[in-house]
């Protein structure tokens, strides 16, 4: 066969430039000069970077963690029927029958993910291939508040976290008198963990674009500003295109399609503060001063940006929108639940077997993500529980995990749907050692204003820090609790007022991890290193010598290759458990 | 008038304007919320947290400062969870304060002495004031100067940079310099009619009487023994403390119109019942520790076996003892009695030995007492314990000793002395002195049918929060309250024991408290790396001890060492770093700390550690006091368009410097020192050093005089020097915000010592001669100087047939800058008015110049009324500006009148100096000159309102081109319509 008849798609996001995509695709370029070869966006498999599809006339193949190794053997098979790679390696195949890891892909239902990972995200054409802009066209024929209506319609709620109805928002700034309105994209995706926002700026812009221009026309915003992330560059680069060649060819700029309707965006790259993320901090950045955020009256819808209307719309919002304008709002809105309409894109990480971009329909069961696409614990060990909606989020047990993804229900459990983190853990996780991680995280992030975001954070991370080091009293923890309460009730804005939150989760479903620590001097999980020891099971041990090599400290000593002769001098153990993660016969014990 | 809504306030209905905040409607009905980072000046910023309110409804808690009040809304400001929310951020915000809010000295003192301030009252050579404020605190300085322990020296922070600063020395030169010089008397209240009767007057019963006077209070001290003084006389030699000196420093006490009862003691001539009976009010228990403790060994009794104190008042009593020539005297103990004994034994011709049975690493008593007396020739015998007195007879033949050795640390940490087994020895004596210590003789109460509880110790059961003790009406302090200890201690209770009573007498609650306080913590937790480097290093000067042999001489009682001189003093003041903080009184954090009684160790962390920034010559930025309110940022940002400050990282470590953390002074800043007034605590600070203190000082509000703008200026002033400047919130000239000449053009010295601009004799008379024997004359003013001056210049310029010129200044600088220095010619209504020309240089015989410096003159002559220094055939000082007292047209056409706080001088005055040069004496006073002003210029009738800042004028003023910014003309358009 003919390398010409091949076309290979190799998927080239940040995410798969990482894994060794550039590297992938320049091997496929020297093997198969030939071939018809794509790079299109990541599509959500983080699990199978780098992700390799091919159109043969074989048929269609998809192939997960290639390298550059993988190359010649999957163009023998394609092209001179030598054998197929590893069964591990094969997701789709024509001669297989579907393979469970591909029904990470078939079990979402994808709306604003619905371009990503199939287009190339430079190509307007493609984009436009795939119905692009034809909302733009549509809305140009309908009124504002016809738009309005029909994203009301669609029950729409804010995904960047706070949940809000996007119509009603719209709706106070469509009704702003004003010559002068903005549409800001919020882009500045900070939580640890989540990159959704990233996969769609960098994957699909032209579809981001569309969103900001439907969300402009109804409520009559003529500056548009898209704020991401200046460590995102791939999605600063692929945006950046998407606003010229769309500007090129009439979608933006004056007189959209010789309509009257005019609109601009500009790109405001945030350097890097997770406040920015907050909308009134957001704004500030814009104008130049400190990411700090302001007191609200005056809403932004009201007075916003440099003092006028604003409208803050986060990435994910946006990009439903032109799928919802196609397909009309009550489309959207027969997926989900009443309380909370369409779909949310997921994060998935942690404990998990596969981690990715997962877009499901509201009402899904937490669990349903967890076992069912996520296909449950990588380790094999018991999953514990779940954080939900990154650090203002909360931490809920598996045994809640029947909980239907929609906003009041988990709102109910402590977590929050937020912007979609949904980080999975198993009993190897410490949760004090956990709340201690993301507080650490909103501590640093705090934008210094509020003195209780500022101080009492890291007052609260100096106490975990106390408990995880069993030398925390059992006072400490109502005065954990005292500080949570008060920095929720005395915070600006949702960076301080929801820092608490893994920790009052934690302590409200695994409490009795804490008093492990502080009255034991015991940690569950065999995470906190003040707490545990380790110690070589020296019936197990095979002598194999890899925990002599992985020790930083050279406390493991033995004769290589003589079973049973390690062990570790504890005077000089760190507690580092580096020779957990090497030793094969798992004869190190942690307690 | 804006709309009303109703309110619910504390659960009470209240009408307030539409429109305000929570915190403005509250400050209406008399409620004060707490805040940092509100000022009026500035936009709400919300950061601080600390004005939360409960609002029925709301999520959280609810900014008071920005939140609008709204019909109906239901408010709290005082409900537990607010008080616990504020306590609560106080917590945290102290757990990240770093400072020390008073001194370590002066936090260390019994009775909190304000050593700092004094010192730098001493440094600047102002030792009265520096003797006042010690006497705020402790009425017998002079006595402490000379037998202090001086326990504030042991914390002295300046130990960390070289050696501590020689407190004591610098205080006894300031207080006897000041009884030279005539004591100062405080004044005394107008007499309460209330009486308390003091029982002992050493030093709490004096500290007691002198406080209590000061009240109103009539006093009366009861003393049993001859004189006033108590230990300070009976217990200590005169060799230490001269008796003179003593002498004097009680009759200033007494003169404040203490009674003294001398000769009658408690217990045999009167009892706290028949005080009470007799009139007083309340009485305080004073009544010393008087009574040795026994050694508790065999033979104690003999003849020749005497107590420490007891031997030490026979002396002074002048009583006989037997301890002569020929003595050999065993003085047992290790503290300063025992050190004043065996001197005092020397002094009468013994031969004379210490027994002290710890090493000398233990002994109590200080360390130059204790050279001292070695020195005198006393032998010690360390670690040897007396076991019993050999007698013959009934007389003391020798003393039985063992000798210790150190064991483990006993309860007050020093190591237990045990005997050495089979040491036993008989050393031989004719006398043995026990000064191991005294006890209250509480004998003398006896007689009481309601006696006050007391202590296994004998001294009184009482409470340090109120000096009370268990009988009602009856207070205790000093020895025999506290237990024996230093004066300065026995002086701190007995100031205690005056407030107590003063508040009990006023029928108030009885309870004293300390405000907050922050300390960087003690000596030796702190790191000689963090000061030594920072400071010029300079050795503690010494007094001058005299050689033994010359203090021996002449029977030994004349004083035994030399105090300091002047330079000594000054250089030893100059000294001291300065530790405690510059917002020592003016701090919210330390009021808000108290109020709310929040402390910095219940949620205690890591704290943030930054060096003060002392770069800028005015603004110092000391970054780990700040409460990152922003409010510096924001009134440089906000009000002065400058942005000179700015946040830095994020996080915990959030911190406010000038921009790229460079020198203040390079990024724009003009030094008009707003983050200073907007500071809630010591963060930002004018870069000053001892010259202000930090005092306690007084406020009064001024007008500037650094131009004629008009701006109101509160005046910090304290013993005749002004402190500080600041601005005067809602001053509707500027809006509350002044400048940096207006904040710290001030001097300092020259405000108080006057002197160095006093007309020199017979200049005035040189003047006058000029001006009759010139032919033709012109007077040069400058417009922006006070219309008394102005008017006087005329009147000059007039007598003579001359003309009077003015100077105008350069135009102001743009808008940028609407609060800096005025340099227009706003009074040019009146000057043209009177007649005056713009200066064009006129060859004349004489040309007056007031107030302005110019070159390149015509004249032929020139006489020049000025504060700097000018060509000129003769200079005559004007008076000092803040020392001016008059008027000017504010840019607003109103009339500013300029109140000095301070002493006027009136020949120093221009009006006065350039009447006296017209001729025309009778108008060298003001109010004369101001009625011939107003007569003149009818539309300056307001010169004669009663004093107040702003005086409305018919006169409008011409602005020139003074290129008002719109600010300042949307302010007068509002003051025209409000009518003011």
């Amino acid at each position: 066969m003919n390398a010409a008849a091949l076309e290979i798609i190799i998927g080239e996001g940040t995410c798969g430039i990482a894994a060794g995509a550039v590297e992938v695709t320049e091997a496929f370029k020297a093997e198969a000069p030939t071939a018809k070869i794509r790079a299109v966006s990541c599509a959500g498999m983080c699990h199978q970077e780098v992700l390799v599809e091919v159109n043969s006339p074989k048929g269609y193949y998809k192939y997960g963690k290639v390298t550059k190794k993988e190359v010649p053997q999957i163009l023998g098979f394609l092209l001179k029927g030598e054998s197929q790679l590893a069964e591990e390696f094969v997701l789709v195949a024509p001669e297989v029958p579907a393979t469970e890891a591909n029904g990470y892909m078939t079990q979402q239902t994808r709306i604003a993910l619905r371009n990503v990972g199939l287009l190339d995200p430079t190509s307007l054409e493609e984009y436009e291939a795939r119905d692009g802009y034809k909302a733009l066209r549509k809305i140009l024929g309908l009124t504002p508040q016809e738009v309005i209506n029909e994203v009301k319609d669609s029950g729409i709620r804010g995904r960047g976290g706070a949940g809000f109805p996007s119509h009603m928002k719209w709706s106070f700034a469509a009704a702003q008198q004003n010559d002068t309105k903005y549409l800001i994209c919020n882009g500045d995706e900070g939580d640890p963990g989540a990159f959704m926002d990233r996969s769609l700026l960098e994957g699909d812009p032209h579809n981001v674009i569309e969103g900001m221009l439907i969300a402009a026309y109804a409520i009559g915003a003529t500056h548009g500003y898209a704020y991401i992330r200046a460590e995102y560059p791939l999605a600063v680069k692929n945006f950046g295109l998407a606003i010229k060649s769309a500007t090129a060819k009439g979608y933006l700029g004056n007189n959209i399609l010789g309509s009257s309707f005019n609109f601009e965006i500009k790109i405001k790259e945030g350097a890097g503060a997770f406040v920015c993320g907050e909308e009134t901090a957001l704004m500030a950045s814009i104008e130049g001063e400190r990411g700090m955020p302001r007191r609200r009256p005056p809403f932004p819808a009201v007075k916003g940006l440099f003092g006028k209307p604003t409208i803050i719309n986060n990435v994910e919002t946006l990009s439903n929108l032109p799928w919802i304008l196609n397909n009309g709002g009550k489309a959207f809105a027969a997926y989900g639940t009443e309380d909370s309409k369409g779909t949310k894109v997921f994060a998935l990480a942690g404990a998990i077997k596969r981690g990715g971009l997962v877009e499901v329909p509201m009402g899904t069961k937490v669990g349903d993500v967890i076992y069912g696409i996520g296909g449950g614990s990588a380790s094999g060990r018991k999953i514990k529980g779940a954080q939900l909606g990154g650090p203002s989020g909360g931490c809920i047990p598996a045994s809640l995990f029947d909980t239907p993804i929609e906003y009041a229900a988990l709102q109910k459990t402590g977590a929050i749907v937020g912007s979609g983190g949904m980080i999975v853990f198993d009993d190897k996780t410490c949760m004090v050692d956990l709340a201690k991680f993301f507080l650490q995280f909103t501590q640093l992030e705090s934008c210094g204003k509020c003195t209780f975001c500022r101080i009492g954070t890291l007052r609260m991370k100096e106490l975990l820090t106390l408990i995880s080091e069993g030398k925390a009293k059992l006072e400490d923890l109502d005065l954990l609790e005292e500080l949570c309460v008060k920095i929720v009730d005395n915070s600006l804005c949702a960076l301080g007022g929801t820092a608490p939150n893994p920790v009052l989760t934690t302590l409200r479903y695994f409490k009795e991890e804490y008093i492990a620590h502080i009255v034991d001097h015991r940690c569950p999980a065999g995470k906190c290193k003040a707490l545990i020891t380790h110690k070589v099971i020296q019936s197990d041990c095979t002598g194999c010598s890899l925990c002599e090599k992985a020790c930083p400290t050279d406390a493991i000593t033995g004769e290589p290759k003589v079973a049973h002769s390690y062990q570790i001098d504890m005077a000089k153990c760190i507690n580092c458990s580096m020779c957990v993660e090497v030793c094969k016969p798992n004869c190190i014990l942690v307690e | 008038m804006s709309d009303m809504v109703t309110i619910s306030l504390n659960g009470q209905e209240v009408s307030v304007p539409a429109g305000i905040t929570i915190r403005a409607a509250a400050e209406l009905q008399g409620i004060s919320i707490p805040t940092f980072c509100y000022d009026d000046r500035l936009k709400p910023f919300t950061s601080c947290y600390l004005c939360v309110v409960e609002v029925e409804g709301a999520r959280g808690m609810t900014t008071s400062c920005s939140t609008l009040v709204a019909a109906g809304m239901k408010v709290k400001t005082n409900s537990q969870k607010v008080m616990d929310s504020r306590k609560m951020n106080l917590d945290l915000i102290l757990s990240d304060h770093a400072g020390d809010c008073i001194a370590p000295c002066e936090a260390t003192c019994p009775s909190n002495v304000d050593i700092q301030g004094y010192i730098a009252h001493v440094s600047t050579g102002n030792f009265a004031a520096a003797t006042k404020l010690i006497k705020e605190q402790n009425p017998l300085p002079v006595v402490c100067g000379r037998i202090c322990p001086h326990p504030c020296e042991a914390q002295c922070r300046r130990a960390l940079v070289d050696e501590p600063v020689a407190i004591n020395p610098i205080k006894r030169f300031a207080s006897e310099w000041e009884l030279e010089n005539g004591p100062y008397l405080p004044p005394c209240a107008p007499d309460t009619g209330k009486q308390v009767a003091v029982v002992g007057g050493g030093p709490a019963g004096l500290s007691a009487a002198y406080y209590l006077r000061q009240q109103g209070h009539g006093v009366t001290i009861y003393e049993g023994l001859p004189q006033l003084g108590g230990m300070t006389r009976y217990g200590i030699p005169s060799f230490r403390l001269p008796w003179d000196l003593l002498d004097n420093e009680i009759k200033a006490i007494l003169d404040l119109g203490v009674k003294v009862v001398h000769g009658e003691w408690l217990g045999k001539d009167f009892t706290v019942e028949s005080l009470k009976k007799g009139g007083a009010d309340a009485v305080l228990l004073a009544i010393g520790a008087h009574k040795s403790k026994t050694m508790g060994i065999e033979g104690e009794d003999a003849q020749g076996v005497l107590g420490g104190i007891d031997f030490l008042r026979m002396k002074v009593l002048d009583q006989e003892t037997t301890i002569g020539k020929g003595s050999k005297v065993a003085v047992i103990g290790g503290g300063d009695t025992a050190m004043d004994c065996c001197r005092v034994a020397l002094r009468l011709g013994a031969k004379v030995d210490l027994l002290y049975r710890r090493s000398q690493e233990e002994m109590p008593a200080s360390e130059i007492e204790q050279h001292e007396t070695m020195e005198e020739g006393v032998d010690f015998l360390f670690l040897t314990a007396p076991l019993a007195v050999e007698k013959e007879g009934n007389q003391v033949k020798g003393l039985k000793v063992v000798t210790m050795e150190l064991g483990e640390p006993d309860n007050s940490g020093r190591r237990r002395p045990v005997p050495v087994k089979g040491s036993e020895r008989v050393l031989p004596y004719t006398h043995i002195i026990s000064a191991i210590g005294q006890d209250p003789d509480i004998a003398c109460l006896d007689k009481e049918a309601n006696r006050p509880q007391m202590t296994k110790w004998s001294t009184f059961v009482y409470d340090r929060k109120n000096m009370c003790t268990s009988v009602d009406g009856v207070f205790a302090a000093g020895d025999c309250a506290w237990g024996p200890e230093t004066v300065i201690r026995a002086i701190g209770e007995g100031k205690l024991a005056a407030k107590a009573m003063d508040l009990y007498l006023k029928g108030a609650e009885v309870k004293l408290e300390r405000p907050y306080e922050i300390s960087r913590g003690r000596l030796d937790q702190l790191d000689m790396k963090d000061f030594s480097p920072y400071y010029t290093h300079a050795p503690r000067n010494l007094e001058s001890a005299f050689p033994a042999r010359q203090r021996l001489a002449n029977g030994g009682y004349a004083p035994i060492n030399k105090g300091y001189d002047e330079i000594q003093a000054l250089a030893e003041a100059s000294r001291c770093i300065e530790c405690g903080c510059n917002a020592k009184f003016n701090c919210d954090l330390r009021t808000y700390a108290t109020e709310y009684g929040a402390t910095e160790t219940r949620v205690a962390g890591e704290k943030r550690s930054y060096k003060a920034d002392k770069r800028h010559p005015f603004i110092k930025i000391e970054a780990d006091k700040c409460v990152t309110c922003g409010s510096c940022v924001r009134v440089c940002d906000e009000v002065r368009n400058i942005s000179a400050l700015t946040f830095i990282n994020r996080g915990f470590v959030t911190k406010i410097a000038p921009n790229f953390e460079d020198p203040l002074q390079t990024v724009g800043c003009d030094a008009c020192g707003m983050c200073i007034d907007v500071c809630p605590t010591g963060a930002m600070a004018p870069n000053v050093g001892k010259e202000v203190g930090p005092w306690f000082t007084y406020s009064e509000i001024s007008t500037c005089t650094a131009c004629a703008k008009g701006c109101a200026v509160k005046l910090s002033v304290r013993d005749g020097l002004i402190t500080q400047v600041n601005s005067v919130v809602g001053d509707p000239a500027n809006f509350g915000v002044i400048c940096k000449e207006g904040r710290f053009s001030y001097q300092l010295k020259d405000a108080v010592t006057g002197p160095a601009s006093k007309l020199p004799a017979g200049r005035l008379d040189q003047a006058k001669a000029m001006v009759a024997g010139a032919g033709s004359l012109a007077v040069l003013v400058t417009a922006a100087t006070t219309v008394e001056n102005l008017y006087a210049a005329s009147v000059l310029a007039k007598s003579k047939g001359g003309t009077l010129y003015y100077l105008s200044g350069a135009p102001r600088e743009s808008s940028k800058k609407p609060h800096s220095k005025f340099e227009g010619k706003q009074n040019l209504s009146l000057l043209q008015g009177l007649g005056a020309k713009p200066f064009e240089n006129p060859a004349v015989d004489l040309l007056v110049l007031v107030g302005v410096k110019t070159s390149g003159l015509k004249a032929k002559k020139t006489l020049a009324l000025s504060n700097f220094k000018v060509q000129a055939d003769l200079t005559l000082p004007l008076a000092d500006p803040l020392r001016t007292e008059g008027a000017f047209l504010t840019q607003s056409g109103h009339l500013g009148l300029l109140r000095s706080p301070l002493p006027v001088s009136a020949e120093e005055e221009g009006y006065a100096l350039l009447a006296q040069l017209a001729g025309k004496p009778n108008l060298a006073k003001l109010a004369d000159l101001r009625q011939t002003l107003v007569a003149e210029v009818s539309e300056f009738k307001g010169l004669l309102a009663p004093a107040s800042r702003l005086v409305e004028t018919q006169l409008a003023p011409v602005l020139g081109d003074l290129g008002l910014d719109l600010r300042e003309e949307a302010f007068a358009a509002h003051v025209a319509a409000k009518g003011l």
